[in-house]
C-alpha cells in the first residue's frame, strides 16, 4: 500500500551517499484543531409520518501544547447543543447524553431547558511525559486496550458504544498511566483509574508484545472490586485480518452480579476490487437478551463487565468506496439469543476538502409472534467541517 | 575474398557480441535504476493531488523509509485526516487513529488496494522489485524526456510472472539513471497508464524528478500528481524507529 509508494519516490534517486540538510521542521508548540458538526436525527417506529426529531450542533476543540520533546499537555472539549422533540420527550435526556463523568466534574450544562440542552464536557485533560522508554500520562485520557473494531472486551477503562457513531473520539477516563517499552516490540502498561468511591477503582497491568506477525496482549487487575484478567491478539490468517479478545471478571466479597466473561472474534478482508468485509461475533455472559430501550442502547456508555445487551451476537459489514470521496457500507447485527436484528447502512460523501456529509441509518427489529417487528428506526444526516 | 569473409564474420560476431552486450545493458540499466530503491533510507515531505473531471482533493504527508521493509507515513493535511499514521514492518501494517489514540492492525489484503484512492496501483508500487526479475528487458531506442537523453527499454513479463501488464516501456535517463517515464500496457496491448516524471531538481542533495504524474490514459480528466517538497536521503534511521510505539510520536 503506502510502502510501495516510496519505492516510486526512491526509484528516482541515485545510490551515492549524499545525505542532506534537515527537512523543514514545523514543530508548532501550541496547536488548536477540531470540527463543527450538524446532526439531524429523525426517528420513527412504524409510521414514518410520525417522526421524532433531534438536532445537534456539535463543536469540538482540541488544544495541544508541546513546550519540548518530553511534555505534551492536552485539553479537548466537546460543546453540544441539542434541540428538538426528543429533548422534551425523553425523560432524563440531559443525564443520558452528558454521561456520568469521572472523578472530576468536567461537564457543564449552560442551558438545560425543556426544549434545549447546551453542554460542554472536557473528555481529555492530561499531561504526558515521554522520555526514552518511559511514557507517563496523568489526567483525563483515552485508554484504549481494545483491539477489535466492534466490541472490545479488553477496554476495561473506557468502554465505548458502537452505536454512538457521532462520538468518534470516545470517552476518556481519569487515570494515571505509566507505559514502559521493554523492547521495540514489547511493553508494559500500568494504569490506575480512581472512581468516585474506592469501590469503583480500576487498576490493571498489561503486557504487550509482537511475535509471529501477531500483536499479543495480556492483563490482570482489579475492576470495581472484581478480579479481572484478559488477553487479546491481532494478526492474520493468510491475507485476512484475525483479531480476538477475552476478558474475565470475578467478584470479590460482596459482589452481587456474579462472574462475567466476554469474548469476541473477528475476521476482516479487503478484496482486490476494493470491497471490505468484516465478520465478528461476541459472547457476553451477562447479556440480558432483551432490547427494551433503544435510546439507552444507542447513547449510553456501558460498563466493561457487561459490554452489550445480548449474550450471543453476530456482526457483519460490507463497505465499498465508489470513489475516493464516496463510500458506502451496510452492517448488520444479529443476536442469536435475543432474537433481535439491527441494520446499519451508511453513505459518506466528501463534498469538499474538509467537508464531509454522512447519511446513516439504524433500524432495530425484534422477533415477536413469529415475525420481525420494528422497534425503532433512526435516520441521521450529518454535515461535518474539520479545521 | 578471404578478407571479405573475415570482415563479414567479424561483423556478425561483433553484432552478436554487441547485441548481447546491449541486452545485458538493458537489464543492468533497469537494475541500476531500481537498485536506487533498495537499502536506502529516506525522509520525504510530499503533496498528493487526486484529480477527477469534477473534483480535486489534496493531501500532504511526511514519510520515512528504510529499504523496502520499513516505512512510516503521517498525514499532515487536510485537517480532518491530519495525524493519521501508517506503519509497515515487513509484512505487517498498522494504522494510528489520532482522534481515538489507538493503533489498529490492518489485514494484509489491504496492501493490494489502490493507495488512498489514488491512481497508483499495487502493481506500480509494491511489486517494483519485480521490474528486474519478472521481465525480459530490451533497449529499443533512445529519446529525449524532460530534455534528457534516455534509453527506452521495453519490458516483457516472463510467462510465469504474476504481472498484470503485457508490456511496460520505461525511459531511463542516461546520466543519473532516473526513471522518467513509464507506459503500462494491458493484455490487449492497449496503453492503460502513463507515469510521467518531471521537474528534475536537486533535492536533499540528489538529482531527482520532484513531480510524478500517474495518468490513466483511458479515463479523461483523471490523474494523480505527487510533488516532493523536501527530501533527505541515506541518513541512518534505526529499525526501531518503525514501531507501533513510535506511531503516536512522529510528526
Amino acid at each position: 500500500m503506502f510502502a510501495a509508494f516510496f519505492k516510486v519516490a526512491n526509484a528516482q534517486n541515485d545510490t551515492t551517499k549524499r545525505a542532506a540538510a534537515d527537512s523543514s521542521k514545523k514543530d508548532h508548540k501550541f496547536t488548536v484543531n477540531g470540527y463543527i458538526k450538524y446532526l439531524e436525527q429523525a426517528s420513527f417506529v412504524n409510521d414514518i409520518t410520525n417522526l421524532q426529531t433531534l438536532d445537534l450542533i456539535h463543536n469540538r476543540l482540541n488544544f495541544k501544547y508541546q513546550p519540548n520533546d518530553h511534555f505534551t499537555f492536552r485539553l479537548e472539549v466537546r460543546n453540544r447543543i441539542y434541540y428538538g422533540a426528543e429533548v422534551k420527550n425523553y425523560p432524563g435526556f440531559a443525564s443520558l447524553v452528558t454521561g456520568s463523568g469521572g472523578v472530576f466534574d468536567l461537564s457543564k450544562n449552560w442551558v438545560n431547558s425543556n426544549s434545549m440542552l447546551f453542554n460542554s464536557t472536557a473528555d481529555r485533560a492530561s499531561a504526558e511525559y515521554i522520555n526514552g522508554k518511559w511514557d507517563v500520562t496523568l489526567g483525563r485520557q483515552r485508554i484504549n486496550w481494545g483491539i477489535s473494531t466492534v466490541w472490545t472486551p479488553n477496554d476495561i477503562f473506557n468502554t465505548f458504544n458502537y452505536f454512538d457513531f457521532d462520538y468518534e473520539e470516545r470517552p476518556g477516563t481519569d487515570a494515571a498511566r505509566v507505559q514502559y517499552n521493554l523492547t521495540p516490540s514489547s511493553s508494559i502498561d500500568a494504569v490506575f483509574s480512581p472512581g468516585k468511591t474506592s469501590a469503583q477503582n480500576v487498576g490493571a497491568l498489561m503486557y504487550h508484545f509482537n511475535k509471529w506477525g501477531y500483536d499479543f496482549q495480556a492483563f490482570s487487575g482489579v475492576y470495581q472490586q472484581n478480579f479481572t484478567a484478559g488477553a487479546g491478539w491481532a494478526g492474520n490468517i493468510k491475507e485476512a485480518g484475525f483479531k480476538g479478545e477475552v476478558t474475565y471478571f470475578a467478584p470479590g466479597h460482596g459482589g452481587a452480579d456474579g462472574a462475567s466473561l466476554a469474548a469476541t472474534l473477528s475476521v476482516d478482508y479487503s478484496f482486490k476490487n476494493g470491497i471490505y468485509v468484516i465478520v465478528s461475533g461476541l459472547y457476553n455472559k451477562l447479556g440480558k437478551d432483551s432490547l427494551i430501550n433503544i435510546t439507552q442502547l444507542t447513547t449510553s456508555t456501558r460498563s466493561a463487565k457487561n459490554i452489550f445487551s445480548f449474550k450471543y451476537t453476530l456482526f457483519s459489514e460490507i463497505a465499498y468506496s465508489f470513489s475516493p470521496i464516496f463510500k458506502a457500507s451496510l452492517g448488520g447485527m444479529y443476536s442469536l439469543s435475543g432474537n433481535s436484528l439491527i441494520i446499519l447502512p451508511s453513505v459518506t460523501y466528501s463534498i469538499a476538502e474538509n467537508w464531509v456529509l454522512d447519511l446513516i441509518g439504524q433500524s432495530f427489529y425484534s422477533q415477536q409472534d413469529g415475525g420481525y417487528k420494528p422497534l425503532g428506526n433512526s435516520i441521521y444526516l450529518r454535515l461535518k467541517w474539520g479545521f | 575474398m578471404k578478407t571479405r569473409r573475415y570482415i563479414l564474420i567479424m561483423t556478425l560476431m561483433g553484432l552478436a557480441a554487441f547485441s548481447k552486450a546491449y541486452s545485458q545493458t538493458a537489464k543492468e540499466i533497469v537494475t541500476k535504476a531500481e537498485d536506487n530503491v533498495r537499502g536506502l533510507s529516506s525522509v520525504t515531505e510530499m503533496i498528493i493531488q487526486i484529480k477527477r473531471p469534477t473534483w480535486t482533493r489534496t493531501m500532504s504527508m511526511k514519510g520515512w523509509t528504510k529499504g523496502e521493509e520499513y516505512s512510516m507515513i503521517v498525514v499532515t493535511a487536510p485537517a480532518k485526516d491530519a495525524g493519521t499514521v501508517f506503519l509497515k514492518r515487513v509484512k505487517e501494517i498498522w494504522n494510528w487513529l489520532p482522534n481515538i489514540e489507538r493503533v489498529v492492525k490492518l489485514p494484509p489484503s489491504m496492501m493490494s488496494q489502490s493507495w488512498m484512492g489514488t491512481d497508483l496501483t499495487n502493481d506500480d508500487l509494491v511489486k517494483a522489485s519485480s521490474r528486474i526479475d519478472d521481465y525480459n528487458h530490451k533497449i529499443i531506442g533512445d529519446s529525449l524526456v524532460e530534455g534528457r537523453k534516455c534509453w527506452k527499454i521495453e519490458m516483457i513479463p516472463l510467462p510465469q510472472a504474476a504481472v498484470v501488464w503485457s508490456k511496460v516501456n520505461m525511459w531511463i535517463d542516461k546520466k543519473d539513471y532516473l526513471e522518467l517515464r513509464l507506459e503500462f500496457y494491458d493484455e490487449d496491448n492497449k496503453l492503460v497508464n502513463v507515469m510521467q516524471c518531471s521537474d528534475i531538481r536537486t533535492i536533499g542533495g540528489r538529482v531527482m524528478p520532484v513531480k510524478l504524474e500517474m495518468i490513466p490514459v483511458q479515463k479523461k480528466g483523471q490523474e494523480t500528481i505527487i510533488t516532493y517538497n523536501s527530501a533527505v536521503f541515506n541518513q541512518p534511521i534505526s529499525v526501531d524507529f518503525f514501531t507501533t510505539q513510535n506511531m503516536k510520536k512522529v510528526k
